[in-house]
């Protein structure tokens, strides 16, 4: 990290009224890293040359999605129209419900939060959970209405959905077009007005949030923190209070936005520490900083392990870049704690990793960072999510991998996760998601109308009915219309079962699934019969069932190969002759053999790739 | 010792959609110029080892359609072959493939005087509309009369050459066409199961839907088919696509099948020699005006030479002779690669139990069932 060795600034440790800590939130698109831009710029903090690229985005990827993956934090200095410097720290949040802890943390940092609304497309999913999870942490909002340059631009109308949606008085928005540079300094005085400044004892024993982590190659893992009571001070030692480990506080600093060393971080104050921390594991965000010889009494509250959620496999195409492979999952892990992997053995595809993800937008990403950041080809498998089988003796066993069910007889029963999805839609296309919904196994919990046009939908899902094409469905149905977010809500039991696929006798351990007994029948047909076209004609019939447990529910047969003769030995040209068997023995070696059959890679990435329509 | 001798006209009247050979469709062509580049290869090998001192025990003129070429070309070559190649075995075996759309009595009267005494007509089909899909220049009726005209002018070794599974061929048409087959009478039968090759008009056309190849199981069908008619006709099966009467089998083409050695002359004509230690593959150049160029200067007009390895002269050796009905001697494998084909390929003994491979007085070979999936009991040595 480039670490100018300028005058140390002191910052205004015992004087917390010229603070404000705020973020921004907002819907995907709606303009949320364009406002924060116009405000660095404004105060100065970005000279001219640097804008244009987003400044808080740091990922290539997050630039390209536009959406920010990794909180950052900057401080911005800011001469307020009576007169007076205020410090506003930014503190920047991921912009998706696959991160709703580390929202949820940044959001615990802050006081107060700006509530960006697109002027022509209102308030939708991610705007409502957002704003909740604002009011939630008892922060302040300041509604801004954004893109007010845009010919459709309708303020009126989303004024008084932020009314009538999110319950706030739509005579507070502010109206704001980020790109264009319009109302920049009454978000600015908004946020001295509207944010309180925040509160906290110098003299306590240090008590400070730990919101973000990254990892450093020299420094190990760098963490953001947020100081409630007490002071930080370089050289002190510090206690992470979840592990109990200690560390001594090497440096301290500030992001304006360049990182510029401080001597000490009081209450209210946001500033990044190194101390010399080795993985960005043991920098567990929401976890309390303190002070281990006069430790805070109350550690900050709503800490907890984030668990991953959606599991799927990942696997190189070329065998040869399984190496590869294991360096770059190991590197990502380094700068995500919330991602997991473990090896995993696949008959079809060899070697590979069996990985976790907090949700698909996490997924996606970390595909993307493989694929494009270190240069890998990836097969992934369909992803799936974690059970939990509860045996007769009482013994929970998390089963990720369906081949790792325990025995039916062991069984009690299975449970599956929920969760309560928020869906937005324009009422013309309720009939067609209400239908998506009752197909995927969902129960309505609430139907609510926003004005004539608009509805929201609230149902409880099961996890496992969305992870593979949920999004893309309801974005068909609704010709892209619907916008959809969700929280996990608990574990449920369901009647599961786990459907094998068999072939000429033997369980394809690769293919077996856990499905709702309901569907069972279904995809058991679907996939036999995907199966038999794509296994070619061997010697003799190969018979595909697909069962559960002993019973079988769907059989199909390949015959045998009737005929394969080449008639003619050319004219002396026998090399020609010898190369084509030659072929088709490479051919052979390419498939992977389950029992006797051969079976081309082809047709089990079909299968494990995607759902069968 | 002694070898086979093939020599290629690349030269046809039209293309044929389904041939992928080293053919070209010509209005005329340079047949001196040609036959003294074949005599200049001839020179060329025949006075260096192996070749030299060596009998030659057939000449096979194939192609393209050496039938274009004129009996008086066709002598000089000949010619050459008596002047520097002394050794000739005394049976020696001389064919002729011809097409009937360029026959007349006397010219085989002349191919029977030089002393070619076998011919081998391609006359595919009896059907008409079979003969057109398949782009053939001669009727029916072409075909019958050459061969009785071969007959009359003395050939008393005539292999016809049939194509099945023609689109739009039946089992009932294959039916017509063997009996009419039959009723000539020839001493050898090649019947092709027709093949969909690479960079050819009917791959294409296969495709894009435009041909629609006889399905599997009418293949199968029509093979089993033509196995048993033949055999009831007194036609021995000894090979995957030929049959003959007793003593009349290909002894050029058996050389092939049993790892003899061959010299091949003429544009992309290939050559083996079964030494050192594990064999070797050439083949001249495809190109005619460019072969004739280097064989007139340089006297050879190799393109590609490939030595085996002896993985490969084992699959070869197992592939080649396994298409003979009669299969090997294990003896004889054991005694070319000092190991036992068991060891060599210890599949074998599942290929036996799957019904595909048989062993029978110390010979290994295909079972009527192994016949039909030849290819894929093939590809497994290798």
């Amino acid at each position: 990290m480039a670490y100018s060795r300028q005058s140390h600034i002191s910052a205004p440790t015992m004087d917390t009224t010229h603070i404000r800590n705020f973020s921004i939130i907002a819907h995907i698109d709606h303009g949320k890293s364009t406002l924060a831009d116009r405000l660095l710029s404004y105060t100065g903090a970005v000279g001219e040359r640097e804008r244009g690229a987003q400044f808080l985005d740091t990922m290539d990827l997050e630039q390209e999605r536009g959406i920010t993956i990794k909180a950052r934090t900057v401080r911005l200095r800011y001469r307020a129209q009576n007169g007076e410097e205020y410090y506003l720290n930014l503190i920047d949040t991921p912009g998706h419900v696959d991160f709703s802890y580390e929202v949820s943390r940044s959001l615990s940092a802050c006081e107060g939060a700006i509530l960006v609304v697109d002027a022509t497309q209102g308030v939708e999913a991610q705007t409502l959970a957002n704003a909740y999870l604002a009011l939630d942490h008892h922060l302040e909002l300041l509604p801004v209405i954004n893109k007010i340059d845009l010919p459709s631009a309708d303020p009126d109308r989303v004024r008084k959905e932020i009314e009538e949606v999110i319950g706030l008085d739509g005579n507070d928005a502010l109206l704001v077009s980020a790109k264009e540079g319009w109302g920049i300094p009454e978000v600015l005085e908004g946020i001295i007005r509207v944010f309180p400044p925040p509160r906290g004892d110098a003299r306590a024993p240090l008590k400070a949030l730990l919101f973000d982590s990254w990892f450093d190659p020299y420094q190990g893992a760098v963490i953001l923190v947020r100081v409630f009571e007490g002071v930080l001070r370089q050289g002190r030692r510090i206690q992470l209070m979840s592990s109990g480990r200690i560390y001594e506080v090497a440096r301290i600093g500030v992001f304006a936005p360049r990182p510029m060393p401080v001597e000490e971080l009081g209450p209210g104050e946001v500033g990044f520490v190194m101390a010399g921390i080795r993985e960005v594991t043991e920098a567990r965000i929401g976890d309390t900083v303190t002070d281990p010889d006069r430790p805070t009494g109350t550690p900050l509250p709503g800490f907890k392990t984030v668990k991953p959620m959606v599991f799927s496999g990942l696997y190189p195409v070329e065998p040869n870049q399984y190496d590869a492979l294991r360096d770059a999952v190991e590197k990502l892990r380094l700068n995500d704690a919330s991602f997991t992997y473990e090896k995993e053995t696949s008959l079809a595809l060899g070697f590979g990793f069996r990985c976790g993800f907090l949700g698909l937008l996490h997924m996606e990403i970390v595909q993307e960072r493989l694929e494009r950041e270190f240069g890998l080809e990836l097969i992934t498998t369909t992803p799936t999510v974690e059970y939990r089988a509860v045996k007769l003796s009482g013994e929970v066993v998390w089963v990720e991998n369906p081949s790792l069910l325990p025995p039916p007889q062991e069984i009690d029963h299975i449970e599956e996760p929920f969760i309560l999805a928020t869906i937005h839609v324009p009422t013309e296309f309720l009939g067609n998601v209400l239908q998506l919904c009752q197909e995927r196994r969902g129960v309505q919990r609430e139907l609510k109308y926003l004005g004539a046009n608009r509805a929201v939908l609230l149902y409880e899902l099961p996890l496992n009915e969305v992870v593979v094409d949920f999004h893309d469905r309801l974005k068909s149905v609704s010709r892209g219309y619907a916008s959809f977010d969700y929280d996990f809500l608990d574990f449920r039991p369901a009647d599961l079962v786990k459907l094998d696929i068999r072939i000429n006798g033997e369980v394809v351990d690769a293919l077996s699934l856990i499905v709702h007994r309901d569907q069972a029948y279904m995809r058991g047909r679907e996939l036999v019969q995907k199966m038999r076209e794509l296994i070619p004609r061997q010697l003799f019939e190969v018979v595909i069932q697909a069962a559960i447990g002993g019973r079988v529910i769907a059989r199909e047969t390949v015959k045998p190969l009737r005929k394969n003769v080449t008639a003619k030995c050319y004219g002396g040209d026998i090399t020609r002759k010898r190369k084509l068997l030659e072929k088709q023995k490479e051919g052979k070696r390419r498939m992977k053999q389950v029992g006797r059959v051969e079976i081309p890679q082809e047709a089990f990435l079909a299968l494990l790739r995607v759902r069968s329509a | 010792m002694s070898f086979s001798l093939y020599i290629h006209i690349p030269y046809c009247l039209v293309k044929c959609p389904y041939c992928d050979f080293n053919a070209y469709a010509v209005r005329t062509w340079p047949e001196e110029r040609y036959i003294e580049a074949l005599c200049a290869e001839l020179r060329h090998y025949v006075s260096r080892p192996p070749w030299d001192g060596q009998a030659v025990a057939t000449v096979y003129f194939g192609g393209g359609t050496p039938s274009l070429f004129s009996p008086v070309s066709l002598q000089r070559f000949l010619d050459c072959v008596a002047k520097l190649c002394p050794f000739v075995t005394e049976d020696i075996e001389m064919t002729i493939e011809a097409d009937p759309a360029t026959l007349t009595r006397d010219k085989l009267a002349a191919y029977r005087a030089l002393g070619i005494n076998r011919l081998s007509l391609g006359l595919q089909s009896f059907q008409p509309h079979l003969l057109q899909t398949l782009g053939r220049l001669h009727k029916a009726e072409d075909g019958t009369r050459a061969l009785e005209w071969a007959r009359e002018v003395g050939f008393t070794n005539v292999n016809a050459d049939l194509i099945f599974a023609v689109p739009g061929q039946t089992l009932a048409l294959l039916e017509e066409d063997l009996q009419q087959l039959f009723a000539l009478a020839p001493e050898h039968l090649s019947l092709y199961n027709l093949t969909y090759e690479e960079h050819t008009p009917f791959w294409t056309m296969r495709n894009r839907g435009q041909l629609q190849p006889v399905d599997e199981e009418t293949e199968a069908e029509m093979y089993l088919l033509i196995q048993e008619r033949c055999r009831a006709q007194g036609y021995r099966h000894y090979e995957i696509s030929n049959f003959a009467r007793p003593g009349f089998w290909s002894r050029h083409n058996t050389t092939y099948w049993q790892g003899g050695s061959y010299l091949g002359l003429g544009a992309g004509a290939h050559s083996y020699v079964s030494e050192p230690p594990w064999g070797m593959r050439w083949s001249n150049i495809k190109n005619p005006k460019t072969y004739m160029a280097k064989a007139l200067t340089q006297g050879e007009a190799n393109s590609t030479v490939e030595v085996l390895t002896r993985a490969q002269a084992m699959g070869e050796f197992a592939f080649l002779q396994l298409r003979q009905l009669e299969g090997f001697p294990l003896s004889q494998f054991a005694d070319r690669f000092g190991v036992s084909f068991m060891d060599a390929f210890p599949h074998v003994t599942e290929l036996i139990a799957s019904g595909l491979l048989q062993e029978a007085a110390g010979r290994i070979q295909l079972t009527p069932r192994g016949l039909l999936l030849a290819d894929t009991i093939f590809a497994s040595f290798f």
